[in-house]
């Protein structure tokens, strides 16, 4: 019984949809950090190929803020977060102390 | 959860979105093409077989981790019973499926990565394995379909990774960060990486120092941008492509065996999932440690499965034209089943004959010579068991019409009258597009590249 029984390395992301933490995932450490590099350096949101999707995104007390381009609802947010973290490897996992915290936010453009 | 039944790994599927190319045109959804499901519905059937209380010796063991029951295909084998249940499992899932277990590769290499990272963590001071046990435990928990890459594309032969003139033709470091490394380069004939949640890649070969750029061992999650899949394309994904009705195909539901080419466009590993970096000294050993499993296990027992349905088909083909008990045909089918069996053998014996390695790390490898033996005999051996299949066959294994011109008003009793025999038409069409599937499709030449190609066992033994 080695990995497990103290730290499991596992890490807690929440999302946050207007100001509402709407899901939690968990993964293996590092996996906010890979979120992180696909929305910052790629400009790419996991499991979405479209250039431009991501409208804004950037780094703020701890947390990646997140704009995605066109109009959607909080529901359809969350279908894309779901997928999104997902193909970055974390799964929906109710409660524990979220360590990151994902705030996606509406997008008032139109395109 | 540490099981996952087929569906729950269906559902996972419908939200992955790795980028695939095949064919020409991008797969948005890996369930409705028609070629990228075959891969996936024999991937899911590797879950079903867990559940299936008939095969739970094989397919089930307990993480020595937590003690929790696991899918064999993310088990670290910690006896000689492992050992044996592994093979076991390859011949199964290739008497279910007739195509790849699509998480074989990744549980090899996970075998060897258990091996190689305790050694290291022991000799060099490193904590790869500590970090290992973590993202195994995450996967076996989570019951994840993990597919392995080795082969990188490796360019002129002559020249070693860094000296080719395109370096993406091995993976490679492009950056070290504080969280974690940049990576790009291409692998190639990756079984199954397009339906799996993760892939292990693994260095390719030895290395040397110097070339600690390309000395990577890592897990990468296989919807993370910045990683592409081609896939394979051939007259059998245009023939699956195009069939009004899939029943018309050989394997119908699993397919030939779907591959694709790994294209690592920078792509971001957290420091949680790297297991190796730059230490050359490592990478022959932990290459050698996962052919050592892989040729035990794709080798000595996969193929075995998948000559036991040749051997079967091939009877079926005998008997429906009345020549079963003819005795030339007979001895062409001992001859068949010799040549399955004896790599069956081997692969046993390499089962029987493992060894912990390195003593003290708890985990336990098939022997060598066995291993290399069992796919060396079946790399020559399975030509001759198709090449039987395709005698006692005839040239209907390859002049069988369309089945549903069976069924056509103006065709169809002309064609029943010109082939039944000892069994109707439908049966001897059916038969003969199923050997077809074997000896004028992929596995030929896939069972002599598979594990390594032959020469690379001779240079073990």
């Amino acid at each position: 019984m080695v990995a497990s029984e103290n730290d499991p390395g596992l890490e807690i992301i929440a999302v946050r949809i207007e100001n509402e933490v709407r899901g939690t995932y968990e993964g293996l450490g590092g996996t906010f950090a890979s979120f992180v590099y696909c929305c910052l350096d790629k400009k790419v949101l996991p499991g979405f190929h479209e250039a431009g999707f991501i409208a804004e995104a950037e780094l703020k007390d701890g947390g990646l803020l997140l704009t995605l381009s066109g109009k959607h609802n909080a529901l359809k947010l969350i279908e894309v977060m779901d997928i999104a973290l997902l193909n970055i490897g974390a799964l929906p996992k109710a409660g524990g102390k979220a360590e990151w915290f994902i705030e996606v936010k509406l997008s008032k453009k139109e395109d | 959860m540490a099981l996952k039944t087929a569906q729950e790994y269906l559902d996972t599927v419908k939200k992955l979105s790795p980028r695939v190319y095949c064919g020409g045109k991008w797969v948005k959804n890996l369930l409705t093409n028609k070629i990228t499901r075959s891969m996936v519905t024999a991937n899911a059937q590797m879950y079903a077989l867990a559940e299936d209380p008939q095969h739970k010796n094989v397919m089930v063991a307990t993480s020595h981790l937590t003690g929790e029951p696991i899918n064999r295909n993310l088990n670290v084998a910690r006896s000689i019973h492992d050992l044996d249940m592994r093979q076991e499992m390859a011949l199964l899932t290739s008497q279910t499926v007739g195509t790849c277990n699509y998480r074989c590769v990744g549980c090899d290499a996970l075998n060897s990565l258990a091996a190689t990272t305790w050694e290291m963590d022991r000799d060099l001071g490193t904590k790869y394995n500590e970090r290992f046990n973590k993202w195994l435990a995450f996967a076996q928990a989570n019951d994840l379909a993990v597919s392995g890459a080795i082969t990188d594309a490796k360019g002129d032969r002559k020249k070693r990774p860094s000296q080719q003139e395109e370096p993406d033709t091995y993976i490679h470091l492009v950056e070290k960060r504080e969280d974690g490394i940049v990576v790009r380069g291409i692998k190639v004939s990756q079984s199954g990486a397009i339906g799996s949640h993760e892939t292990l890649v693994l260095p390719g070969g030895a290395l040397r120092e110097g070339e600690e750029a390309f000395a990577l061992a890592f897990a990468v999650q296989n919807g993370a941008p910045g990683l592409t899949y081609i896939c394979q394309y051939n007259a059998y994904s245009a023939e699956r492509e195009l069939c009004d009705e899939e029943a018309e195909l050989g394997n119908p539901l699993y397919g030939q065996r779907e591959t694709s080419t790994m294209v690592f466009d920078n792509v971001f590993i957290p420091w949680e999932r790297v297991f190796l970096c730059g230490e050359t000294k490592y990478c022959g050993r932990m290459v050698t440690r996962f052919a050592k499993a892989h040729r035990m296990n794709c080798g000595g027992a996969c193929k075995v499965g998948f000559a036991d349905l040749i051997i079967g088909a091939t009877l079926l083909a005998a008997e429906y034209i009345g020549v079963d008990k003819v005795s030339h045909i007979q001895e062409k089918i001992i001859d068949m089943v010799r040549l399955s069996e004896t790599s069956h053998a081997c692969a046993i014996a390499a089962a029987m004959r493992g060894r912990e390695e390195p003593k003290g790390s708890g985990v336990f490898l098939p022997d060598d010579l066995f291993g290399n033996a069992a796919k060396l005999n079946i790399a020559d051996g399975f030509w001759e068991i198709i090449k039987n299949a395709g005698d006692i066959g005839g040239g209907l294994v390859v002049t069988a019409p369309k089945l549903k011109d069976l069924e056509n008003p103006e065709v169809g009793p002309m064609l029943k009258k010109a082939f039944s025999a000892a069994a109707p038409a439908e049966k001897r069409l059916r038969v003969a597009k199923f050997i077809q599937h074997w000896s004028a499709g992929l596995h030929g030449p896939g069972t002599w590249h598979g594990a390594g190609a032959p020469q690379t066992q001779r240079f073990m033994i």
